[in-house]
């Protein structure tokens, strides 16, 4: 036999187990059931609550656009127009404000919105004429075109 | 309202409005659509699905709604009662006769996101077949929507001189007409158009004809295949020309004849214009 005296047979374990399990189970405080104070049931569902978090971050960028959208949406079909149009006539006026700081603005300064709706329609008037027009300026309009 | 304070101007913001639209010869599909979207919110630029921003919408003249093309006869509508051999198909004309209101409601039912608000959307909706309201609900109206479909005008709406001022387009002719064979099974014609007159006539009777009114019309009849047990009439009906305008429903007599073939040989009708040439 090796361990002769008492002495010898005492082992020495880690010394913080119960900060290590601790750590983990801080994230699952919020759980429910014994989810949040099993160890061996808060470890599946930790790692599960993690790996939804990591694929989330993409999807909130997806999410968040799209409400940006809808509201932009619903802001313009009260001024009479529709989102793709104002979109479009937005890029061509190479207006570069993103959709969130649209979607801000329809809501809490409803008159520059306006402003912002009433240039891309007339961008939507001056691209008509344009493509079905006879290439001349509307009367009282000086351009480069009538200079040329 | 920049002189509210914060809190007002929040209340006043997230108030539940109450709209009324009016469902009269209008299609249920661009009725339940409007109604989807302010059930929802999305009218509002503060919308989020879990901020319940959600409106009231009240639908009147349900009973008056207008389908286009034949989904009167063919559209079903299927349901099972849980019980073995309990599949049920009933076409929208024998829906709407049962129960107006069911069209419109089971179109926004089907419109709205499936998920738990949906019920609670629907408990907003508040549907009724006729122009009578409740007092109540009366009261809280806040806006009228403007309807998705322009009623067209009918005949009898139109004056003499504007109906003698309308250009006509041509002048066809078809031989004389004969009766046809009366039987219960309707069949598929796409796009027969005749000429038929407003008032019934027997063939060969000229003196008729001067006074008669000529529109061009559709006669869809339609073939039901078999896996539907239901027989439904056939119904005719009369679309405008499209630049023309002119349209009215009469009710005729209905032809019916057990073949394609059978019916081309007999549907030989008279088409003539105001005028005699």
């Amino acid at each position: 036999m090796v361990f002769l005296t008492l002495s010898c047979w005492i082992r020495n374990r880690g010394p913080d187990r119960f900060w290590k399990v601790q750590e983990l189970l801080k994230h699952a405080r919020h759980f429910r059931g014994r989810k949040n104070r099993c160890y061996k049931l808060a470890v599946l569902a930790v790692r599960r609550a993690f790996v939804y978090a990591t694929k989330s971050r993409k999807l909130k960028k997806r999410n968040m656009r799209t409400l940006w959208i809808t509201r932009i949406a619903a802001a313009t079909r009260e001024h009479n127009m529709k989102y793709p149009i104002l979109m479009h006539n937005l890029n061509k006026c190479s207006v570069q404000l993103n959709r969130r700081v649209i979607s801000d603005i329809a809501i809490t300064e409803p008159r520059t919105f306006l402003s912002l709706a009433k240039l891309a329609r007339a961008r939507q008037q001056e691209g008509f004429r344009a493509a079905l027009g006879d290439g001349k300026e509307p009367p009282g309009v000086l351009s480069r075109v009538m200079l040329q | 309202m920049s002189s509210f304070s914060r809190s007002a101007q929040q209340w006043a913001t997230f108030a539940r409005s109450w709209f009324l639209i009016d469902a009269r010869m209008q299609p249920p599909g661009k009725i339940a659509t409007m109604c989807s979207v302010r059930l929802q919110g999305k009218h509002k630029p503060i919308y989020h699905a879990l901020s319940d921003c959600g409106d009231h919408v009240v639908v009147i003249n349900t009973k008056h709604i207008a389908f286009s093309g034949n989904k009167w006869e063919q559209k079903v509508y299927s349901s099972h009662t849980g019980f073995p051999g309990g599949f049920k198909q009933v076409t929208a004309a024998q829906l709407h006769l049962k129960d107006p209101k069911a069209i419109v409601r089971l179109a926004v039912y089907g419109m709205l996101p499936r998920n738990l608000h949906r019920r609670t959307m629907m408990q907003r909706l508040h549907i009724f077949p006729e122009d009578e309201l409740p007092d109540d609900i009366r009261a809280n109206l806040t806006e009228e929507l403007p309807q998705p479909r322009e009623i067209p005008r009918k005949l009898s709406e139109y004056t003499q001189e504007e109906i003698d001022a309308f250009p006509r387009l041509w002048i066809p002719y078809v031989a004389a007409s004969r009766h046809l064979l009366k039987t219960e099974f309707p069949l598929t014609i796409t796009a027969l158009s005749v000429l038929l007159p407003l008032n019934n006539v027997s063939s060969g009777d000229e003196r008729h004809f001067d006074s008669c009114h000529w529109y061009l019309c559709t006669t869809s009849f339609w073939f039901k295949p078999k896996k539907f047990k239901i027989r439904t009439p056939i119904i005719e009906r009369c679309f405008s020309i499209k630049g023309v305008g002119l349209w009215d429903n009469f009710d005729s007599e209905i032809k019916r004849s057990k073949s394609l073939s059978a019916f081309r040989r007999n549907a030989k009708i008279i088409m003539r214009p105001y005028d005699i040439e």
